[in-house]
């Protein structure tokens, strides 16, 4: 058995709902962050919800309507899809290729389904890359201090440019600033402001910037890194 | 009848904010969607629930839509099967005994699969799962249609749980060698 084809069948398995919850919660986190592996989730969701067209159709009670109308965000879900524009229009302003593009799309599609159990502390580790074999930074957090690491491992900011370290959450309707990153092999910081389930949903990315970072709070560069946390030690 | 297109336009005006146009997608796709996690939950009350938050979802997620990875129809469906399926796992891992009508239900309701023309897609499908045994066959089928989780489907067949796994394993991959990647 390869670990390829272990991953073809969590994918597989994933689709056809057999895993327990903590794989599930492990599915979506691959989800979240390996193109490669959310393509063959892809693949598993296209050919096994054929199924779905046999199934008796069912009208659901008439009330459910009022209660779906009654429960829409005011704003019409403005702040998500602002949100998505952000990201679109980072993607397309970016020179990373596919595979981040695919990472943010999945990760805008999944990220409301996904909820991970939620340890009370333990260290957390990120992999911030452009696709698989490029990673830029390694991201450490502990999840009781809130305290983060960033290492540099194969990033190299363009001649007077600073990489500026994100967190992006749909509870915020914009990316949050962690400070300049990579001037030395190791930065350290804290995200006191921010509790554990955030900490632990979010993506972050890392863009472009000004030297000294984003003059305004707001990323005005391309993302070239992205990446979601995942239990270093379980 | 909408086609595929339709739902494309419909979930793009959702979006931008247009509630006639969700409320169109709702009427085209809401019977659908509920068959499916009615199957998966049986029982009304948290079929609605799952409902409600797989269009909100939906409402919320609209702009991340895109149509060439998946058509419109089946990313609906996925949103609203993996809320059923994540619901049916949390409420209880081992509800055989809490709920013995569990899997009666599932035996009493006929296999869909008799009762309906097949589409294009899911005749290909099935021409593929036809190929398996006869029990993996039916194993597949209750997982999709009714969520079953391992542990059930190892009471069903009356083998452990480490057979289970290895006939999801071997089944999924006949499967696609069958299908094409």
């Amino acid at each position: 058995m390869t670990m390829e084809e272990d991953r073809e069948i969590l994918a597989g398995e994933y689709v056809l709902g057999t895993l327990d919850p903590n794989e599930r919660a492990q599915a979506e986190r691959l989800i979240a962050t390996d193109a490669a592996f959310a393509t063959r989730v892809r693949y598993w969701e296209g050919r096994l919800t054929a199924l779905s067209d046999a199934v008796e159709p069912v009208e659901p009670p008439s009330a459910l309507w009022t209660r779906i109308l009654g429960a829409l965000p005011a704003a019409g879900g403005a702040q998500i899809i602002d949100l998505t524009r952000r990201l679109k229009r980072w993607q397309t302003a970016t020179y990373v290729a596919g595979a981040l593009a695919a990472a943010l799309l999945v990760f805008v599609g999944v990220r409301e389904a996904y909820q991970p159990r939620l340890p009370e502390g333990g260290k957390f580790v990120a992999v911030l890359q452009q696709d698989k074999v490029s990673p830029g930074f390694l991201l450490t957090v502990d999840l009781r201090t809130k305290e983060f690491t960033v290492r540099r491992v194969g990033a190299e900011a363009p001649r007077d440019r600073s990489f500026e370290l994100w967190l992006v959450h749909d509870k915020f309707p914009s990316p949050r600033s962690l400070g300049v990153i990579g001037d030395h092999e190791f930065t350290r910081a804290a995200l006191s402001a921010y509790d554990r389930q955030i900490i632990n949903e979010a993506t972050y990315a890392v863009s472009v910037e000004p030297p000294g970072g984003s003059p305004t709070g707001v990323a005005t560069g391309p993302i070239v890194y992205v990446g979601k946390l995942i239990e270093a030690v379980p | 009848m909408l086609t595929p297109d339709d739902l494309t336009d419909l979930l793009a005006a959702a979006a931008r904010g247009d509630r006639t146009a969700f409320e169109r997608l709702y009427v085209a796709t809401r019977a659908k969607l509920y068959g499916v996690v009615l199957r998966i939950l049986r029982r009304r009350d948290l079929a609605d629930e799952v409902i409600q938050e797989t269009y909100l979802k939906i409402w919320g997620s609209a702009g991340s839509f895109n149509p060439a990875v998946a058509s419109p129809i089946t990313w609906m469906v996925t949103i609203a099967r993996n809320r059923a399926i994540d619901l049916v796992r949390k409420r209880s891992e081992a509800s055989i005994e809490e709920e013995p009508q569990a899997m009666d239900v599932a035996a009493d309701s006929p296999n869909p699969l008799a009762a309906r023309e097949l589409s294009e897609d899911l005749k290909r499908l099935m021409d593929c799962v036809g190929l398996l045994e006869a029990d993996r066959k039916e194993m597949v089928l209750l997982a999709y249609y009714n969520g079953a989780s391992r542990e059930q489907l190892a009471a069903k067949f009356d083998k452990p749980v480490n057979t289970i796994k290895t006939w999801l394993r071997r089944s999924l991959i006949e499967i696609r060698e069958c299908l094409g990647s």
